[in-house]
């Protein structure tokens, strides 16, 4: 089977999967306790009359039946039209001010933590036995076993009460609201000064994951036969490490990457929540708790269309980066 | 049955087999004594306090109303006293023993009056408000008499707060006051108000919980006090008095305090004690489930193959393209977030990445002679898969049993800790989603730590523990890296 076969057949899968999911959400959210209509209703009513709800229910086209809904829903999503959310305004502007904002926090974050991790877990595998390797290991697994929320809040109680070195929490200084600033370097200090804290436990939380599947796949390597001969041929170690295993265990890494940074636009729901940081996190977890079900379908397609992409891209890279995968 | 003895003792030869490899890993009996104490202290935390973990109240008669708190909230720990040296603390005093006076010996034991011109008192075997014990004044004429309780409050600093209950019954007017004095000086005084004639009344008379200044006026220094009743009737009369409690609460109470529930706050160790068993049955069930639904896709997905495995595996990659911890959220909040609830939706979105797994084992196992053979033979699906396929990818499974359940715990504890919680439930997420919403993040960090320290610690090391076994036993049973 080519290449173009294959491609082919993983589009169709994607269209597939893309469909499931977007049906399971729509009928996830039509589950949610009273239908959003009612809830809707119910947090609006005791505000206005009888024909400005009615008014207000047409304009969100919850009136028509559930099937003409459906096909609506599907074709809006496709044709990036997300509609409004029910209380602020277009939910197509309302996310492109979040996206940012959180690919600022994530970016930075995941840059951080794929660059350390990758650093440390080549560490470790290569003095794989030492001290350092079980200490990394064990930090590693530290990580996976402690509350992201309870880490988070125990920083924010160090670094910005008891020490009061950062801001707990916002996005900028206050003083920006009236006053923002047109120098980048100004902009940029101040930006980085509250995205802090909330990057430091993102980094915590996730590095650990980075660390382990960086040594896995580097110890898997370094075992071969073909290292033996290198170094038998007298190549340096550092070359060994670089050029061949690197090389080598570098695949399942660069799909990650891939999926992660895919992944970066849902934000993170604790962490945005813990540090009131006005991401894509924070607006999921408020658009639950509101019923805003125009916001939350916008956002479960964005980012399940995104995580498709991604997983079709690291295979994609997958045959590119290693001759020796053929598709099908 | 010669046959099942010589299973038996196979399977025991092997489990000493796995045990005498097991037993070389320290992580893994490290982990394996941490959950076991969890188990034993979630088993036993009815014996080990003696409170209720959701809304603990204390126990008797109380007919004013629901049974007073059990302690003032974020009250310290116990053993700041001895531990910290901080001796002044005060503790919780309830100075009256047998407060719904149940026989005569104690009234007569510990209450004290002075017989006036004009009214007559004694304790009653019968009269009380369930036909017990209780005092009873019999006026002539107008006068004013007092009966009381002594009591040592040892304590240098004041109490947090206190509580007078009093239950009683006058046959005409009567003014009724409660007191407490110091020697012969009132440091607090309250009149019992709207009292029906006729038929009993009962009453809570509380000091409010941030009063310090009423508290220092009340109980300045340690010494001899007493709480004294008042009665002043304006004619003849019949007054009876029961059910008079006075409870102190002190700033220490408890193994590590009381939480910021103002109202009823609860003793944070046998929340924390209690909590063990919410997270373990959470953790190992969430586990078991996600573990035995990824086994089962992944066998059937991968032996049977064709449409069957398409299906599965389209499934599977469409719950693994949604965001899970959102759709997590909304799922908990469409269904209404109970206990089982809970398990299941962790459960349900935890079995993708092991049924894959099994699956290409299966995959390649499939096409072994092994199976061939037993095709040939005759038999069936079930058969082959249960018998040949399942004892080869079992290693597998107690790898993944031991690693998920960390994962569920986690799962568990930040959706409460984000508010989706069982109501009925105090589970250690749930603590610290009540100190995020509480006001104590603006005191200093010393009044308020053992509310949020122990439940994220708790968390953390039972985690942990279910991680270190995992990493054992992928060490002995992981074909991978078993040395050789």
């Amino acid at each position: 089977m080519g290449l173009k076969k294959f491609i082919a057949q993983r589009i169709i899968y994607m269209i597939i999967v893309l469909w499931l999911a977007l049906t399971a959400n729509f009928i996830i959210f039509n589950m949610m306790p009273g239908s959003p209509v009612d809830q809707y209703v119910q947090k609006m009513s005791a505000r206005m009359t009888q024909e400005r709800l009615n008014e207000l229910k047409e304009h969100f086209g919850l009136t028509k039946p559930l099937h003409e809904r459906y096909i609506q829903y599907i074709w809006n999503l496709l044709t990036w039209n997300f509609g409004h959310s029910y209380y602020s305004g277009a939910v197509s502007q309302l996310m492109a001010d979040r996206v940012a904002r959180t690919l600022e926090l994530m970016g930075l974050a995941e840059f951080i933590t794929i660059i350390l991790g990758i650093l440390l877990g080549t560490i470790a595998a290569y003095k794989r036995g030492s001290l350092t390797d079980s200490a990394l290991v064990l930090g590693s697994l530290f990580t996976y076993s402690v509350p992201i929320f309870w880490l988070g809040w125990i920083i924010k109680l160090v670094f910005a009460h008891e020490l009061n070195l950062f801001p707990s929490s916002g996005m900028y200084p206050e003083a920006w609201i009236r006053n923002w600033p047109k120098d980048i370097f100004t902009y940029m200090s101040g930006r980085l000064y509250h995205l802090a804290l909330p990057t430091i436990t993102l980094v915590l939380f996730t590095v650990g994951g980075w660390i382990l599947l960086t040594r896995a796949c580097v110890l898997e390597n370094i075992t071969e036969d073909y290292v033996i001969t290198a170094r038998a041929k007298g190549v340096k170690e550092r070359t060994i490490l670089y050029r061949h295993v690197m090389k080598n265990a570098s695949l399942p890494i660069i799909t990650s990457v891939v999926l992660a940074v895919a992944g970066m636009i849902g934000g993170a729901i604790i962490t945005e929540t813990l540090f009131n940081y006005q991401g894509m996190g924070l607006l999921t977890w408020k658009s639950i708790g509101n019923y805003d079900i125009p916001v939350l379908s916008a956002i479960f397609y964005v980012t399940t269309l995104l995580t498709i992409i991604a997983n079709f891209v690291a295979d994609l890279l997958y045959g590119v980066l290693d001759p020796r995968i053929r598709y099908g | 049955m010669a046959l099942r003895k010589e299973k038996i003792k196979f399977t025991l030869k092997r489990f000493k087999g796995f045990w005498t490899q097991y037993s070389k890993s320290k992580q893994g009996i490290l982990g394996l004594a941490i959950v076991i104490g969890y188990v034993i202290l979630a088993v036993i935390a009815p014996y080990l306090s003696p409170y209720e973990p959701y809304a603990p109240k204390l126990k008797g008669y109380y007919p004013a109303g629901t049974n007073p708190k059990i302690a003032t909230y974020l009250a310290v720990p116990i053993w700041y006293k001895t531990l910290l040296g901080m001796k002044d603390l005060s503790e919780n005093l309830f100075p009256i023993k047998d407060h719904a006076m149940s026989t005569v010996e104690t009234i007569t034991s510990q209450w004290h009056w002075t017989q006036t011109k004009g009214a007559t008192i004694t304790p009653s075997p019968n009269k009380g408000d369930r036909e017990d014990a209780c005092i009873e004044i019999n006026f002539t004429e107008p006068t004013t008499v007092q009966v009381w309780v002594t009591f040592n409050y040892p304590y240098k600093n004041s109490p947090k707060e206190f509580c007078i209950h009093i239950s009683v019954l006058v046959q005409d007017k009567a003014d009724i006051t409660v007191s407490i004095a110091k020697g012969e000086v009132d440091t607090y005084t309250e009149q019992v108000r709207d009292i029906s004639s006729g038929k009993w009344t009962h009453r809570f008379i509380k000091s409010g919980v941030a009063s310090p200044k009423l508290m220092a006026q009340t109980f300045p220094e340690p010494g001899e006090y007493s709480l004294k009743i008042k009665v002043t009737s304006y004619g003849n009369n019949t007054v009876r008095l029961d059910n008079i409690d006075l409870l102190i609460y002190g700033e220490a109470f408890g193994l590590l305090g009381t939480d910021g529930n103002v109202d009823r706050p609860r003793d944070i160790f046998t929340t924390l004690i209690y909590g063990t068993r919410i997270s373990l049955i959470v953790g190992l069930l969430s586990a078991a489930i996600s573990t035995f639904l990824g086994l089962l896709i992944g066998l059937i997905s991968g032996y049977i193959g064709g449409m069957v495995d398409e299906a599965l595996m389209r499934f599977a990659d469409f719950l693994l393209v949604l965001p899970t911890l959102p759709l997590l959220i909304v799922l908990i909040v469409a269904t209404s977030a109970t206990f089982w609830n809970l398990i299941l939706i962790i459960s349900f979105l935890g079995w993708m990445v092991f049924a894959r797994q099994i699956r290409s084992m299966v995959l390649s196992l499939k096409e072994r002679t092994f199976i061939e053979a037993a095709k040939v033979s005759g038999a069936s699906t079930s058969y082959i898969i249960s018998k040949h396929l399942m004892p080869n990818v079992f290693a597998l499974v107690y790898i993944t049993l031991a690693t998920s359940v960390p994962g569920a715990i986690i799962t568990e504890a930040s959706l409460s800790w984000l508010g989706l919680f069982d109501p009925s439930i105090v589970s250690w997420g749930r603590m610290l989603n009540e100190f995020t919403n509480s006001q104590a993040m603006i005191l200093p960090f010393s009044q308020y730590w053992f509310w949020v320290i122990p439940p994220g610690l708790a968390i953390m090391t039972l985690a942990i523990a279910f991680i270190l076994i995992g990493y054992a036993l992928d060490e002995i049973l992981n074909p991978k890296l078993r040395k050789r």
